[in-house]
């Protein structure tokens, strides 16, 4: 399957594990490689509020390059074999990590060959020719989305999360600051997208 | 707004991002991810988060295969990477907090808490036990002589 349709078949089953075709064996890949993440919807009132689908819509609109990247790549390479499967699914010790929490999941950044956890393997999954965006790539093109805004200090919309190296959290500090790294929307970025593409005029932006 | 986060689940050790959204306060999202079945292991910056199928998958463990917190995160371990699983991240303390939150949150819901207006930081010795109906009972199902009773 493609990572779009991972993606999709993945939205309520966002804990499952999977596995990618890299050229030469399946290596142990994991969901947030085709841009899956956790929606966590409100307890109380509107449980999907229009922050929560502005967002959304935002973080499609990253995945749908990636997508279209993925395809024109795949065929590229090998148009007869669009069709073979990069990624499959398996079921773990436990079967199907299918969660009752059902936080609906959707898609973010990250190609296919982005953000793998390995860099040789990504050297091995990307077919000679191929037209995949690498990491540096999508970093330039989030710049470039900011450079666009003609925003000034752009740091000072990152949300704190974002900003901190530092995690001062005594229970939780050791994430990876590879992952940290990772181009997390910010506030500026859902901002100039909602205004492009003129969603929800009623809209305002979380502080 | 969206962050990567770690979850530890019965299937192993997964990074994923994570939507949130802080239009109904700023100290909701622990709640939301709560009603989600998804405890927060800190509440400020949340960056790993335990699912509440993995935490009763623990308890049971423990009580029917006597499996211990240390081995049982070795199990996660193998199961996140079973070609490497020393490296994957060591979560063992972390996982024994939230074990034992978690236990305590299931004893106070069982009390009543959270119905019945009382704060768990109230809660008086001996309050969360939970009835046995196995158990000697003066007046139910021993005698109420027992105290005579020469083979007691």
């Amino acid at each position: 399957m493609c990572r779009q349709c991972v993606r999709t078949t993945h939205s309520h089953n966002p804990f499952h594990r999977i596995e990618h075709w890299n050229g030469t064996f399946f290596r142990p890949a994991e969901l947030w490689e085709v841009g899956t993440y956790l929606q966590v919807r409100h307890h109380t009132g509107v449980s999907l509020c229009e922050n929560i689908m502005a967002q959304q819509h935002f973080m499609e609109s990253l995945e749908k390059r990636k997508d279209d990247a993925e395809q024109e790549g795949r065929n590229k390479f090998n148009p007869s074999a669009s069709a073979s499967a990069s990624f499959s699914g398996f079921s773990s010790a436990f079967g199907s990590a299918s969660t009752s929490a059902n936080p609906s999941a959707a898609s973010t950044s990250a190609s296919v060959s982005a953000y793998m956890d390995y860099d040789e393997d990504v050297q091995m999954s990307q077919p000679e020719g191929a037209n995949y965006e690498a990491d540096e790539e999508f970093i330039q093109y989030l710049e470039r989305l900011r450079n666009d805004a003609e925003l000034g200090d752009h740091d000072e919309h990152l949300p704190e999360e974002v900003n901190d190296e530092e995690d001062d959290d005594e229970i939780v500090d050791d994430l990876d600051e590879e992952q940290s790294d990772h181009p997390i929307p910010n506030h500026t970025l859902l901002n100039d997208f909602i205004a492009d593409n003129g969603l929800g005029s009623s809209f305002s932006g979380p502080p | 707004m969206g962050t990567y986060v770690r979850i530890v689940h019965t299937n192993g050790i997964h990074n994923i991002a994570m939507v949130t959204c802080d239009c109904h306060g700023d100290d909701v999202l622990p709640c939301d991810l709560l009603a989600s079945r998804l405890l927060p292991a800190s509440f400020q910056r949340i960056r790993t988060i335990f699912t509440a199928q993995l935490l009763d998958l623990f308890r049971l463990s423990n009580l029917e295969l006597k499996a211990s917190a240390y081995q049982f995160y070795h199990l996660l371990q193998r199961m996140t990477s079973p070609m490497a699983p020393a490296e994957v991240v060591n979560l063992y303390r972390e996982f024994r907090r939230m074990s034992r939150i978690w236990r305590w949150m299931k004893r106070l819901k069982w009390a009543g808490y959270g119905n019945n207006k009382r704060k768990a930081a109230e809660v008086n010795a001996g309050e969360l036990a939970v009835f046995c109906p196995a158990c000697p009972q003066p007046g139910i199902n021993i005698p109420a002589n027992w105290k005579e009773d020469q083979a007691r």
